[in-house]
C-alpha cells in the first residue's frame, strides 16, 4: 500500500489504536501512498495495520505477522514531544507528501501543530485536520487543553469530524479554513456483515439487551448497572448481555439481571480484546436494545452497531447520534449520569413493541447512508483528492 | 458490422481547445466520424461551427442504437485507447456505460495526477459521491440515455448525476485504460466552495422520486454549505425551486421537510457557539459570519407544504424568542457589566433566587 507512484499522504495519528487501522484499512488499493507518523509516545503499533511504513518513537519488533514495516528514529528512541515533532518536520521533508492528514487532535494534531511551528508556522502542503469522539466536545471545556486545540484547528486547513456539531464547535474555537465533511473517524462500519450476524424479524421479537459495561473516566458502566437494578422484575425473561464489562462491575451486572429474573451473560470483559468482534456484532443482532453511556461522545462505535443491527439504541444524551436518527423514534438519549433516566428509558423500550420495531427499519436506513463502509471510503478518497487538485489549482495560479 | 459511433461534445472546459479535441477525434476514429455539441452553457452554434461541428438534436440521439462518446472542449484523447473502450465496451450490448481512468494535467500540459476508473465493484452511488469520472473517459448506449439524461448533460455540473443513474439503470463496466488528458479545471476540480455547491446543487435538483441511499446526505451537505459554513454560492439559490421535484406524490416531502428542520437546528446551534466566542471577546464582532436562520429556508419550508408552513411558525416563534433572549442578556451584561456568557447565565436563573430572599 505504501509503495506506487500516486500522491502521498503522511498519516499522524495513534498507531496502538484499532481506530488507526481501521481507517487505514480503508485506503488500500487507493493508488495514494500512504506513511503513519506515530503519535503517541511508545505503544506497539496495532497489528491491524495495513502494508504501511511506521514511523514510530521506539524500536519495536517486527513481528512474523506485521503487514506493516516499523521504522523507529534514527537514535533508536525520541525524548519528548518537541523531539518527536522535529522529527515529524524531518519526515515531511524527506517523503515530501502531497497531504499531511493528523486524525486525532490530543497527540497527533498537536504534533503536527508543533512542526509547523517549528518550521516558522506554515506547512508546505495541506493540513487535514480530523477530529476523534471526545477531541473537541469534551477536550475543549479543559482549560489545560483548550488552547491546544485552539492553536490546532487554527492552523489547520482543512478539518472534519465524526458530526456537525464538532464542526460548528471547531469553527467557534477559530477554524477558518474548509471543513471537508463529517463521517465516523473509523472509517464506518461493515452494514452487510452486521447485517450477516442479525437475527432477522422484528426487534420486538427479540429477548436480549446489550448493555456496554466498561467503567472509565469517560465511560458510565456503573450507571448501567444500577439503571438495571431499577428496571428490576422488567428484565424476567431477558438475556441481558454486557460487553467490555469491568471486572468490579461484572457481579453487580449479575447480581441485578438475576434479581429482576433475567438471565446474565458477560460477553467480554474490559481487557478481552481476543474476543472476536463478530460476538459483539451478532450480540447487538440479536438484541431488542442496546445500551452505552458515556460522559462524552461523538458517534460512538456501539452505537452505529446498534442501529445497523436493529437492536434499539439507548444512548447518552452526550453523543451526536440525533443527527443521523431522530430522538424519540429512532433512539433514546439519556443523560449518562441519571440511572433513573436510564432505566425509564430501558423499561419503555422493553414494553413498547412498536417503537422498537419502527426504530429498527428507520435505523437501518441510517446506518446503510451515514455509516457504510463503502460509502465512506468513496467519500474519503473523493476529499483526498479534491484537496489534492485544489493545491495542484493554487500552485497553478 | 460494429455499432456506429458518435461523438457529443458537453459544455465546459475550455473553448478555444475545441478544435484540438474535434481533431483528436477524428484522428483516432476516422474523418467521417460524428460529431456533435450539445449546446450549453459557453457552448453554442457559433462556437460549434467554428470548430467545424454542428449542434446535437437530443430526441435524434436519446434511444437509438449508437454509442456515445464524450468529451469536453480541450480535453485530448490518448492515442489508441479509444479504440481499445471501444473493443471492450461494443460486445457488452446489456451493459450501458464504460468509465476508463483519465490524466489530470495543468495549463502546461504536465501532468497532475492520474485518476484511475472507479474500483470494480463500486455501488452506482459512488459514482456520485466519488465525483472523479470525467466526461472524455465514459461511453454510454445511446439507447440507455433518454432526454432528460441529454439535458442533464448540458448542465455543468450535470454528467455525474447522468452517469450515476445510467449506471444504477443499465450498469456499468470499467476499463483500464487512460482515456485523456483533462485540464485541471478550477470550476470542476478542487475544493473551492462554488464547485461544491454547484454540483450538490445539481445532485438535489436532479433527483425524483422517493429517496434513493445517499440523498438525504447529499440534500444535508448542501444546506450546510450554505448555511453555516457561510460559501457564497455563485448565484442566490432559491431552495423551494431546488426542492420541488420531492413535492410530487410520489416524492420525499417529509425527508426535505426533515433535513430543513435539521438544518435550521445546527444553524442554530452555530449561532450560539459563534455569539459564545463574541461575548468571551475572542473575536470582533465584524468577524462573526452573518449566520441567522435563514429567511431562504423559512420560506422554503412554507413552500413546501402546509406541515413545512407549521414548522417555519414554530421556527419563526423560537427565533422571536432567541432574539428576545438574546436583547435580555445584552440589557443584563450592559447593567452589570458582566460578560454576555454570565450575563446570559444570570438571566437563565430561576426567577425569586436570591433577589427573594
Amino acid at each position: 500500500m505504501s509503495t506506487g507512484d500516486g500522491p502521498r499522504l503522511l498519516v499522524v495519528a495513534v498507531a496502538n489504536s484499532v481506530h488507526t487501522a481501521s481507517y487505514l484499512r480503508l485506503l488500500q488499493d487507493s493508488g495514494w501512498r500512504v506513511e503513519l507518523f506515530d503519535a503517541q509516545h511508545g505503544g506497539t503499533p496495532h497489528p491491524d495495520i495495513p502494508a504501511v511504513r511506521v514511523h514510530t518513537a521506539w524500536t519495536h519488533e517486527q513481528k512474523p505477522g506485521y503487514a506493516f514495516t516499523i521504522q523507529p528514529p534514527a537514535s533508536g528512541s525520541t525524548a519528548g514531544f518537541t523531539d518527536r515533532a522535529v522529527e515529524l518536520s524531518d519526515l515531511i521533508d524527506e517523503f515530501d507528501p502531497d497531504i499531511v492528514h493528523s486524525h486525532e487532535i490530543q497527540h497527533a494534531g498537536a504534533l503536527v501543530d508543533l512542526a509547523r511551528r517549528h518550521r516558522g508556522g506554515t506547512l508546505p502542503v495541506p493540513w487535514l485536520q480530523t477530529s476523534w469522539g471526545s477531541d473537541i466536545y469534551m477536550y475543549s471545556r479543559h482549560r489545560h487543553y483548550v488552547d491546544r486545540i485552539r492553536s490546532v484547528v487554527t492552523g489547520a486547513d482543512y478539518f472534519g469530524a465524526e458530526c456537525h456539531r464538532d464542526v460548528a464547535l471547531a469553527r467557534a474555537l477559530g477554524f477558518r479554513g474548509r471543513a471537508v465533511g463529517v463521517w465516523p473517524v473509523v472509517g464506518g462500519i461493515d452494514i452487510e456483515r452486521i447485517r450477516g450476524l442479525s437475527r432477522p424479524g422484528p426487534a420486538s421479537e427479540r429477548r436480549t439487551i446489550a448493555v456496554k459495561g466498561v467503567l472509565g473516566s469517560i465511560s458510565r458502566g456503573e450507571i448501567a448497572a444500577e439503571a438495571l437494578e431499577l428496571v428490576g422484575d422488567g428484565l424476567a425473561g431477558f438475556e441481558v448481555c454486557t460487553y467490555q464489562t469491568t471486572r468490579d462491575l461484572e457481579p453487580r451486572f449479575r447480581k441485578a439481571v438475576e434479581d429482576g429474573g433475567g438471565e446474565y451473560r458477560c460477553v467480554s470483559m474490559a481487557a478481552a480484546a481476543s474476543v472476536p468482534h463478530d460476538e459483539i456484532l451478532a450480540m447487538h443482532g440479536r438484541s431488542r436494545v442496546s445500551l452505552a453511556l458515556n460522559d462524552s461522545d461523538a458517534m460512538s462505535t456501539s452505537f452505529m452497531e446498534a442501529m445497523a443491527a436493529g437492536s434499539f439504541p439507548v444512548h447518552s444524551s452526550t453523543s451526536c447520534g440525533y443527527e443521523v436518527t431522530p430522538p424519540g423514534r429512532g433512539t433514546l438519549f439519556v443523560p449518562p449520569r441519571d440511572p433513573k433516566a436510564v432505566a425509564e428509558a430501558i423499561s419503555r423500550a422493553l414494553e413498547d413493541d412498536d417503537l422498537v420495531d419502527r426504530a429498527q427499519e428507520m435505523n437501518r436506513r441510517a446506518s446503510a447512508e451515514h455509516f457504510d463502509r463503502g460509502r465512506i471510503r468513496a467519500r474519503i478518497l473523493d476529499m483526498y483528492e479534491r484537496i489534492f487538485d485544489q493545491a495542484a489549482l493554487e500552485a497553478l495560479r | 458490422m460494429s455499432t456506429p459511433v458518435t461523438v457529443l461534445i458537453l459544455p465546459g472546459g475550455d473553448p478555444d481547445g475545441l478544435p484540438l479535441t474535434v481533431a483528436d477525434f477524428r484522428s483516432e476514429l476516422g474523418e467521417g466520424v460524428e460529431v456533435l455539441a450539445l449546446a450549453g452553457p459557453d457552448l453554442d452554434g457559433e462556437r460549434a461551427a467554428a470548430a467545424g461541428i454542428p449542434l446535437a438534436d437530443p430526441g435524434a440521439i436519446a434511444g437509438t442504437g449508437r454509442i456515445l462518446a464524450f468529451a469536453r472542449a480541450a480535453d485530448r484523447l490518448v492515442p489508441g485507447a479509444l479504440e481499445a473502450r471501444l473493443r471492450t465496451f461494443s460486445p457488452h450490448r446489456e451493459i450501458g456505460l464504460q468509465i476508463a481512468g483519465h490524466v489530470l494535467v495543468g495549463d502546461d500540459g504536465a501532468e497532475v495526477r492520474r485518476v484511475g476508473p472507479p474500483v470494480p465493484g463500486s455501488d452506482p452511488d459512488d459514482l456520485l459521491i466519488r465525483r472523479t469520472a470525467e466526461a472524455a473517459a465514459v461511453l454510454a448506449r445511446a439507447e440507455s440515455l433518454d432526454l432528460t439524461h441529454l439535458e442533464l448533460l448540458s448542465r455543468p455540473f450535470g454528467d455525474i448525476v447522468v452517469w450515476s443513474r445510467v449506471a444504477h439503470d443499465s450498469g456499468f463496466t470499467i476499463s483500464g485504460e487512460s482515456a485523456a488528458e483533462v485540464r485541471l479545471d478550477p470550476a470542476r476540480h478542487g475544493y473551492a466552495p462554488e464547485v461544491w455547491i454547484g454540483q450538490l446543487l445539481e445532485t438535489v435538483s436532479a433527483a425524483e422520486g422517493p429517496d434513493r441511499p445517499g440523498e438525504s446526505s447529499t440534500r444535508r451537505e448542501l444546506l450546510r454549505r450554505l448555511y453555516l459554513t457561510g460559501e457564497e454560492p455563485p448565484e442566490p439559490v432559491d431552495l423551494a425551486a431546488v426542492f420541488a421535484g420531492k413535492l410530487r406524490p410520489e416524492g420525499a416531502t417529509d425527508a426535505v421537510i426533515a433535513d430543513l428542520q435539521w438544518i435550521a437546528e445546527r444553524q442554530s446551534e452555530a449561532l450560539r457557539l459563534e455569539r459564545l466566542r463574541w461575548a468571551e471577546g475572542e473575536v470582533a464582532e465584524a468577524e462573526i459570519p452573518s449566520l441567522t436562520i435563514s429567511e431562504e429556508i423559512i420560506e422554503a419550508q412554507s413552500k413546501l407544504s402546509e406541515v413545512g408552513a407549521s414548522m417555519a411558525q414554530m421556527q419563526s416563534g423560537a427565533r422571536r424568542l432567541e432574539a428576545e433572549i438574546y436583547r435580555r442578556d445584552a440589557i443584563i451584561s450592559d447593567l452589570e457589566n458582566l460578560t454576555h456568557a454570565e450575563a446570559h447565565e444570570r438571566g437563565a436563573a430561576p426567577a425569586g433566587g436570591e433577589d427573594a430572599e
